[in-house]
């Protein structure tokens, strides 16, 4: 499967034996990101960091675990909940608010992950992208273009 | 009988209903809790909790529901914002900025709400933990469904955080947030009110770095 490195800033200790290994000089650039355009995904780099700072990306990845219909359709009761507080709350001042409006998004955000929208490359979020294309939305066209599918 | 707040995390221990988590019955008085019981929530120690002073008791304003049409629209929002941080976290930073305009532009093609109140959210929080999470909990684990139910667990701690958080709230008023930082879990959605972010999340365990704070 092919991969490409990328390196954790905030664990990166700067022993730099990614330089030493890296046969493209890829790991070796002035903003520290590894270089994707040099990357052959080869791993060397993240076998020799001592501080496990650079894991490998893989390009490709397997369909979405399968969640039930009955599942589903229960977690999207939960989703609808969230989504109305946190229009509640998005009409109400201060940063307590501000903080519920948000936490409501991220729980809805991670319901609906587990109700069938995991991936960018699955079926499912292609079809909701679709759904958006055919209306002309330009957008969306632009993301079923630059998002493979991978089911 | 009297309830107990958790300085740590938010939790709110009621001697009225004991806590089925760690097998405290109905009317426990906190006193009599065992010294070694820990928070349900963060595991913090019983000193850790103080007691909770009654908020005043106000009937929520009528607030307009969001129509189904509004909903939905926000749904496709929470999607689109959803699948930009799948992208984030395969390095696709141009495919989720794309998402993540997209998921602003339908937020924002939503009638912000009128009449809207903390009660009506401290309301819905209550009835949320009272019946649609442990419902769709018992459907997640009836069909196995771990991932399923990893999320409504982590959901339910959060809105019992936002349930304690609200009626510290409406007893408490703006006071609760005096001199203090309001901390945001970017992961789970647990927020905490103090001067200090916590040392790791007590509902989704990511560390104190991966905290943000709220501004208004």
């Amino acid at each position: 499967m092919k991969k490409f490195a990328v390196r954790n800033l905030r664990l990166c200790t700067k022993e730099c034996l990614c330089l030493y290994v890296c046969p493209t000089g890829a790991a070796d650039t002035e903003n520290s990101i590894i270089d994707v355009s040099k990357c052959t995904g080869c791993g060397r780099c993240a076998e020799a960091c001592v501080s496990g700072a650079i894991s490998l990306i893989p390009t490709e990845f397997p369909p979405q675990q399968k969640h039930d219909e009955n599942v589903i359709s229960a977690m999207n009761i939960i989703v609808n909940t969230k989504l109305e507080a946190e229009h509640i709350a998005a009409a109400l001042p201060d940063r307590f608010a501000r903080a519920l409006e948000r936490s409501n998004r991220i729980m809805a955000e991670d319901l609906l992950r587990e109700a069938g929208y995991m991936l960018p490359q699955s079926r499912n979020a292609r079809k909701f992208l679709k759904g958006f294309a055919d209306k002309g939305n330009e957008r969306a066209e632009k993301l079923l273009k630059m998002i493979k599918a991978n089911e | 009988m009297k309830k107990y707040l958790c300085t740590i995390c938010g939790h709110i221990y009621d001697e009225e209903a004991g806590d089925e988590k760690t097998k405290i019955p109905e009317k426990t008085t906190f006193e009599s809790l065992p010294e070694k019981w820990t928070c349900p929530i963060c595991g913090a120690a019983k000193f850790e909790f103080r007691e909770l002073t009654a908020p005043k008791t106000q009937k929520p304003p009528k607030t307009h529901p969001l129509s189904t049409a509004g909903i939905a629209v926000l749904k496709d929002s929470a999607i689109c914002s959803s699948l930009a941080k799948g992208c984030e976290k395969q390095y696709k930073n141009d495919e989720a900025a794309i998402y993540h305009s997209l998921s602003k532009e339908l937020k924002e093609s939503v009638p912000k709400m009128e009449g809207a109140s903390f009660s009506a959210l401290h309301q819905r929080a209550g009835q949320e933990i009272a019946s649609l999470i442990p419902t769709t909990k018992r459907v997640a684990e009836n069909h196995h469904d771990r991932g399923a139910l990893r999320a409504v667990t982590w959901a339910e701690k959060v809105t019992r955080i936002h349930h304690s958080l609200l009626e510290r709230h409406a007893a408490e008023g703006p006071a609760l947030l005096k001199d203090k930082t309001v901390f945001l879990c970017p992961v789970c959605g647990f927020i905490f009110i103090a001067e200090k972010a916590p040392s790791k999340c007590p509902v989704c365990s990511v560390p104190e770095w991966k905290f943000e704070i709220v501004e208004a």
